[in-house]
């Protein structure tokens, strides 16, 4: 996910908030936790775990309950920082978990790194040296990234029956969800991925065997032009290669393929000052008051 | 042996050219050879070697040089550990050279001079259990005592110890452990024995600490030891030959019982400096198990005595000797209640006069037989506490993060830092004594730190710790200098150290007067020393601070300071207006090019050019000439080519699918694809297909088609959409691995797919950034590599385009490793711009996050120039404010950046603009 789009993102959002003290108006309360209402409103600036341990909790109920999940990012942000600005012996563990607990909530593995780094930061001296990432779990199993990869050539390629087939598998419609943004390079785009399979579950004509016969006389498939599938451009092309290469996390030698695989992503340095801007939290904002988080 | 023994033997035996090849950090070169010499070399210069020592059958040296020489071929051959075996000797044929040598009948050299086999399976376990002893306990005197007690208890005769102790070397790596090793060096694993950097002094030392405790130490069983009786030896030696044995009653080798051991002479406590392989010698006889308690008793607690009275003058090998022998004593002594109290007695004893000069060698030695000792896992736990009050209180709770205080030197020169303030408890003492105090403090110190290295390194060494002792010593109390003794002393001390460009001691008097910590009256003694007792360069009589100054006065002195030394040292480099004019122009010029870099190619481009420049400036900044050469590769095309469609694609596939019903219809139309020009994506679909979905001679034939297109994108975009519905099998695997030059996975691997899936996707990319695309990038990387190989201080050389990605990764973090190890010699932490350990944080941070090679480079590049910041800013205070703005503006570019190459960029701007301040003035 590209700095610029998260750096807009949390600007419009805070820029949206700002007619309100400390942060902008709150989604609907999520349901997945009891007492959720009580017990934001009985958040203490002074008692960061408090804010911790509700993040936990959400992040274990939220599945893919989007409210819960946001709701838990935004407690481990203000976690985090309310454990920095303490700065008390054992804070930077403690903040490190919260990194730890917003990579849990990501699937995108360039973000869960970046995590761990920050958490990496803020840790105590002579712990540290990738010690947040060796505790991550691998945001995806290789397995389920794999399918979907395969999936999407299969969708290009106009085998949209045999692409359904792996997207049933477990855990690949999720994983193809979270990373639209990466198989489109628009967060506004829809799921073109979902809408070639629909299209092209075979080529009506040809059934993708490319060539029709007709009174002996055989022809290319005047369908699909012999080639089953959706006509992609050059770039929609390149942007399926790059998410597939992105998803088998490939590597290469030359920095030219490197950048084209990746678009020249830029590298994120992990500077903890910039957690709470890149998930549009407002630090000040600990206090949860009618609905939304406020200033003290 | 020990380097010195060695090197003895070799210039005697095997004549000058042999000692000059020989490196003390390889005992492979004892052979004659380079580490990693492969077998047949190997063989043949220990030949001629072995001929060479068959011409001196009686001498015992020659005996034991030529059982050292093949227990370092065998583990050379072999591996660690290894032992010379009977295959081996038989392979010693005589070389023809090697008649030269001869003066006796032709026979080889195994007959001549012979290797006496293991041939008692007695002794084969022995030697096990030998070297289990040897590796858990290491060679210290005691397991050598409890080597003999086993051979007694399993009958067998001293000298199969003798011939034990004789080969135990430190074990040689392999070629394949060497291989290792190196590739464990390159991609950043700790380093190996093998790798192309030097073996630290450190552990050269205790490589050969090994080697000299043993042969020290069996000095006496070796004595036993000869294949022709020692006693007709003739004394033709030089003086540094073995030394003639302690009087003894032993009989033959074959007949002496192990218990009649030699009658141990008393070791009396030296009057004058002893000589310290006399002294080890005695001192490791009297304590022996076999001497009764009593008398080893006597014999440690004056071998402490002496060690306490004259350690800094007995050399460094007989004094490892010594300390081994006294800690491996002292365990021994401390099992027992009653000689445990004496020794813990001895341990705490404090100096007489605790002012006086010889109580500096008292503490120390103290100190460093406390250090040694603690090590002893089977110390008793309330004597382990006393060596941790002992070192406690010889550093008064403070050791510095360079030592690690472990060994005897290490904890001695960490007393020495500490030792002033009690020295100099007297602050109306005699000029004499405080005097005094500071020889015998010095002259300890270039003991201690002497060892390893060039005569430079050990002088670097003696600076770091003389400024650390003046800095803590003025520190301790405010206004310590109006001592007269503490200021005597200090100025003695700061006399000593060096203040020449490059130096430690220019740094520190820079941020001494700039600390808060100092009195104008300190500032007066330090400034008084560098001026009136040093050889600064640049620094006049007249620039000493009067104790009466403002601050004002010290800021000033301060600018004096440093505008002397950077006149002293940028004479030749006096920024634009002197003979950098030319660089100063082509990085202004540079700059203003690189601002106008857009797309990712013409960044990478400017980035090159700008570092090139850089490259030259850090050149300079070293006294070396460097032209600048501005080179880039102009960037063209874009880097983005697709062209998947081709005019009649399809038709081939037509004929091919509805028309070749048989076998060789459809080989027909295979060889028509192979003639065909650039097939287009539906050809290369059909052909992929039955490349991996038919069988018999069609696939064959599609196979072979297709391998001759695995640099078509089209072709590779078409297999990996075959791929999901290809069978596992050894046939496709054969062919994808050769397709993709992924290599091949077992059929049964359940990663088969992911495996080959991904090597599709990472050819089609690599390709679809065309050729010329991937030229100007991969150069640009090529360039970098070059620039920040030459800042890490290397030799540069031309980076090929095809190692310029990787290679440039690597160059950047050395050039970071070298910097970083430049500030913390050089930069005291408080005052650093960024603390070393903050920028140690960022770059791990940086390296976790980044995600292939152009991020894995801007990590390190950027890492680099933050510490290129640290020095330019330590180096040139009054560029400090500069230097912060630099690095906030590269801060904010790069978080702007839309990709990294614009990062890559923007950061040779920033380490380019450093250059320039380094040099003299901002761009």
């Amino acid at each position: 996910m590209k700095k610029q789009i998260l750096l807009a993102a949390a600007l419009a959002l805070l820029l949206a908030g700002a007619g309100q003290p400390g942060g902008a108006p709150a989604s609907p309360l999520p349901t997945t936790v009891p007492g959720l209402a009580e017990r934001l409103a009985a958040l203490n600036p002074q008692n960061p775990q408090a804010y911790f341990l509700l993040a936990e909790e959400l992040a274990a109920e939220a599945g893919s309950d989007r409210p819960s999940r946001d709701l838990a990012r935004s407690l481990f942000v203000l976690s985090f920082e309310l454990y920095r600005a303490r700065n008390q012996p054992g804070d930077g563990e403690l903040a490190r978990s919260a990194t730890l607990g917003l990579a849990s909530l990501t699937r995108i593995e360039p973000e869960r790194r970046w995590l761990a780094a920050i958490g990496d930061q803020v840790a105590p001296p002579g712990d540290r040296a990738g010690s947040a990432s060796a505790r991550l779990p691998a945001a995806v199993p290789e397995v389920v990234a794999f399918h979907l990869a395969t999936a999407m050539g299969l969708a290009r390629s106009g085998e949209g029956r045999r692409a359904e087939q792996y997207l049933a598998r477990e855990g690949v419609r999720e994983l193809l969800a979270a990373n639209q943004v990466t198989i489109t390079g628009d967060p506004a785009a829809g799921q073109p991925v979902l809408k070639w399979i629909a299209d092209w579950p075979a080529c009506p004509t040809c059934k993708n065997r490319r060539v029709v016969t007709r009174a002996n006389e055989s022809e290319l498939c005047p369908y699909c032009d012999g080639n089953p599938g959706p006509k992609l451009s050059d770039s929609e092309l390149l942007k399926q290669f790059r998410a597939e290469s992105l998803l088998l996390r490939g590597v290469y030698r030359s920095w030219s393929a490197q950048i084209l695989a990746d678009d020249g992503e830029p590298l994120r340095d992990p500077n903890p000052a910039d957690l709470a801007v890149s998930f549009a939290v407002d630090p000040r904002g600990t206090l949860w008051r009618k609905g939304s988080w406020v200033a003290q | 042996m020990t380097p010195r023994k060695a090197k003895d033997l070799i210039g005697l035996y095997f004549g000058s050219e042999a000692v000059n090849g020989f490196d003390p950090l390889w005992p492979e070169t004892m052979i004659g050879v380079a580490p990693g010499a492969p077998r047949d070399e190997v063989l043949a210069s220990l030949r001629v070697r072995l001929e060479m020592l068959a011409l001196h059958p009686t001498d015992a040296d020659a005996h034991l040089l030529a059982r050292v020489l093949r227990s370092i071929a065998a583990q050379m051959i072999d591996g660690p550990g290894a032992e010379w075996t009977q295959e081996l000797e038989a392979a010693l044929d005589p070389a023809p050279r090697a008649a030269a040598l001869r003066t006796g009948p032709a026979a080889p050299v195994a007959a001549r001079f012979p290797h006496e086999p293991i041939a008692s399976p007695a002794e084969r376990v022995f030697r096990k259990q030998a070297r289990a002893l040897v590796a858990s306990a290491g060679a210290s005197p005691r397991s050598i005592a409890q080597l003999f007690a086993l051979a007694e208890a399993d009958g067998l005769p001293s000298e199969v110890v003798d011939r034990f102790l004789a080969e135990l070397v430190v074990p040689v790596e392999s070629d394949a452990g060497a291989q290792r090793a190196r590739q464990g060096a390159a991609e950043g694993a700790p380093r190996g024995a093998y790798d192309s950097a030097p073996r630290t002094d450190r552990s050269a030392q205790r490589l050969w600490m090994a080697i000299g405790a043993v042969v020290t130490i069996g000095v006496v069983a070796f004595s036993i030891f000869a294949i022709v009786a020692i006693t007709t030896r003739q004394n033709t030696q030089t003086p540094q030959a073995v030394p003639q044995p302690a009087p003894t009653n032993r009989a033959s080798p074959s007949t002496a019982p192990v218990n009649e051991a030699p009658t141990p002479r008393a070791v009396p406590v030296a009057e004058g400096p002893p000589d310290g392989r006399i002294f080890a010698r005695e001192l490791v006889d009297a304590l022996r198990p076999s001497v009764p308690g009593p008398e080893r008793e006597r014999a440690i607690l004056r071998g402490i005595e002496t060690l306490r009275n004259w350690w800094p003058r007995i050399d460094p090998g007989s004094r490892v000797a010594v300390v081994q022998a006294i800690a491996a004593g002292g365990v021994d002594l401390s099992q027992d209640d009653a000689t445990r109290e004496s020794f813990v007695r001895a341990l705490r004893a404090k100096p007489s006069d605790p002012s006086s000069p010889a109580a500096v060698w008292h503490v120390t030695a103290t100190a460093g037989v406390s250090a040694v000792l603690s090590r002893e896992r089977e110390l008793p736990a309330v004597v382990q506490q006393v060596c941790r009050e002992v070192l406690a209180g010889s550093t008064g709770g403070q050791r510095s993060a360079r030592r690690s205080g472990s060994t005897f030197d290490e904890a001695a020169v960490d007393a020495l830092e500490a030792l002033p303030a009690l020295l100099l408890a007297d602050a109306d003492q005699p000029s004499t004594v405080t005097r005094a105090q500071a020889d015998y403090w010095l002259t300890a110190l270039r003991s201690a730190t002497g060892l390893g290295g060039s005569a430079d390194d050990a002088v670097r060494r003696n600076d770091s710790v003389v400024l650390d002792t003046v800095e803590r010593l003025l520190t301790s109390t405010r206004d310590a200098s109006q001592s007269r003794a503490v200021f005597e002393f200090a100025s003695v001390l700061l006399g000593q150290a060096r203040f020449r460009e490059g130096d430690a001691g220019r740094d520190r008097v820079l941020s001494w007067l700039a600390d808060t910590r100092l009195s104008a009256g300190d500032i007066h003694l330090i400034t008084a020393a560098v001026a009136t007792r040093s050889s600064a360069a640049g620094v006049e009589a007249t620039m000493v601070l009067s104790t009466g100054a403002t601050q004002a006065e010290r800021d000033e002195l301060r600018a004096r300071y440093a505008e002397a030394w950077s006149r002293a040292a940028n004479a030749a480099r006096a920024g634009s207006g002197g003979t950098n004019a030319d660089w100063f122009e082509a990085a202004r010029a540079a700059v203003g090019q690189a601002d106008q870099a857009t797309g990712d190619l013409e960044q990478l481009a400017a980035a090159s050019a700008l570092a090139t420049i850089s490259q030259a400036a850090s050149l300079r900044s070293r006294g070396l000439p460097a032209p600048v050469v501005v080179r880039s590769e102009p960037p063209s095309g874009s880097l983005f080519v697709l062209r998947f469609s081709v005019a009649g694609d399809g038709e081939w596939a037509r004929r091919f699918l509805a028309e070749s019903r048989t076998a060789s219809a459809r080989l027909g139309r295979i060889a028509e694809f192979e003639q065909s020009a650039s097939p287009g994506p539906v050809d290369c679909e059909v052909l992929a297909e039955a490349a991996l979905l038919s069988t018999g001679e069609t696939r064959t034939a599609a196979q072979r088609a297709a391998l001759k297109r695995t640099d078509h994108p089209a072709m590779v975009n078409a297999v990996l959409e075959v791929l999901p519905r290809v069978k596992q099998s050894s046939n496709s695997g054969e062919f994808l691995g050769q397709f993709t030059l992924a290599g091949a996975l077992p059929v049964s691997s359940d990663r088969w797919a992911v495996h080959y899936r991904r090597a599709l996707i990472e050819r089609l990319l690599t390709l679809l950034a065309a050729s010329n695309s991937t030229v100007a990038a991969d150069r640009a990387a090529a360039v970098l590599a070059e620039s920040w190989t030459t800042v890490a201080g290397a030799a540069s050389s031309e980076v090929s385009d095809v190692d310029g990605p990787v290679e440039s990764v690597s160059a950047a973090g050395r050039a970071y490793a070298a910097l970083l190890m430049q500030i913390r010699q050089q930069v005291p932490s408080p005052t650093a711009l960024i603390h070393p350990d903050a920028l140690d944080r960022a770059r791990a941070g940086r390296l976790l996050v980044a995600h292939g090679l152009p991020q894995a480079f801007a990590a390190n590049q950027v890492s680099a120039v933050e510490a290129l910041a640290v020095i330019v800013a330590a180096e040139r205070p009054a560029t400090a404010d500069q230097c912060r703005s630099l690095l906030a503006l590269l801060s904010q570019n790069r978080s702007v950046a839309r990709s990294v190459a614009a990062q890559i960029r923007a950061t040779e701007d920033v380490a380019l603009r450093l250059w320039a301040l380094r040099l003299g003035e901002p761009l």
